[in-house]
């Protein structure tokens, strides 16, 4: 299932995937393939993207 | 003897050039480290890249069965098997975006790929020129240039367009 929270909080911050996913260290696919929900990240990763958006975990994260 | 002698001596030079390459890129970027679902792909990949080199092994088995004798030199056969497992993980982490660890720069190594893509098909060429491709109906070792030409070329085609497909996924 996309996850179309992250994508709308990533544009709120004006952020490409490519400065994303070098804010929290990973390859620009990766956010990708969490944007479309190819890749259920772990709950590391997750933190770490809610910490670059400013955002918690249930507001990205939580069905 | 001395093919197989030749063989392993180039061999033993691409690894210590390649080591030497790796630690003067280590030394400029630091060590490149894949992300978590780098390391989930590759592992995949690993896995689809022996399958490959067992199907490989088996297909060709059973040609030489068919045939009724050998198609390859017996070094070029296994050889050959390594190249099909590791064109296959290429791909499949290529397609993947799993080929580059975080933040590598990739233009230089898919430059390398075509140089040593065209290195390998010129001396096809000239194997190809000389006849030395094939003796006694099977063939040589010398066909290691051809394959790893195609191979070489392959991936950084593969490369390519999965660049061109990055840039359109940032575009949207």
């Amino acid at each position: 299932m996309k996850n179309l929270r992250l994508k709308a909080a990533r544009a709120a911050k004006d952020l490409s995937q490519q400065q994303l996913a070098e804010a929290v260290g990973v390859s620009r696919q990766t956010i990708n393939a969490i944007e479309k929900g190819d890749y259920n990240p772990t709950i590391r990763l997750c933190l770490a993207i809610c910490k670059a958006l400013d955002k918690t975990l249930d507001e990205l994260f939580w069905e | 003897m001395y093919k197989v002698l030749g063989f392993l001596v180039g061999a033993v030079c691409a690894t210590l050039v390649a080591l030497l390459a790796r630690h003067l890129m280590i030394r400029k970027n630091g060590k490149p480290e894949y992300d978590e679902r780098q390391r989930l792909v590759r592992g995949k990949a690993f896995e689809y890249g022996f399958y490959a080199l067992l199907l490989y092994n088996a297909i060709y088995a059973m040609a030489c069965a068919a045939a009724e004798r050998e198609l390859m030199e017996p070094m070029l056969s296994g050889v050959f098997g390594v190249y099909v497992g590791l064109l296959v993980l290429g791909l499949y982490t290529i397609r993947k975006g799993a080929f580059f660890p975080v933040g590598a720069p990739q233009g230089a190594k898919v430059g390398l790929l075509f140089a040593m893509g065209v290195l390998c098909a010129v001396m096809s060429a000239r194997y190809a020129q000389s006849g030395a491709l094939v003796a006694d109906g099977m063939l040589t070792l010398e066909c290691l240039q051809p394959i790893a030409a195609l191979t070489f070329f392959a991936l950084g085609v593969a490369i390519l367009l999965r660049r061109r497909r990055d840039r359109r996924e940032e575009a949207e």
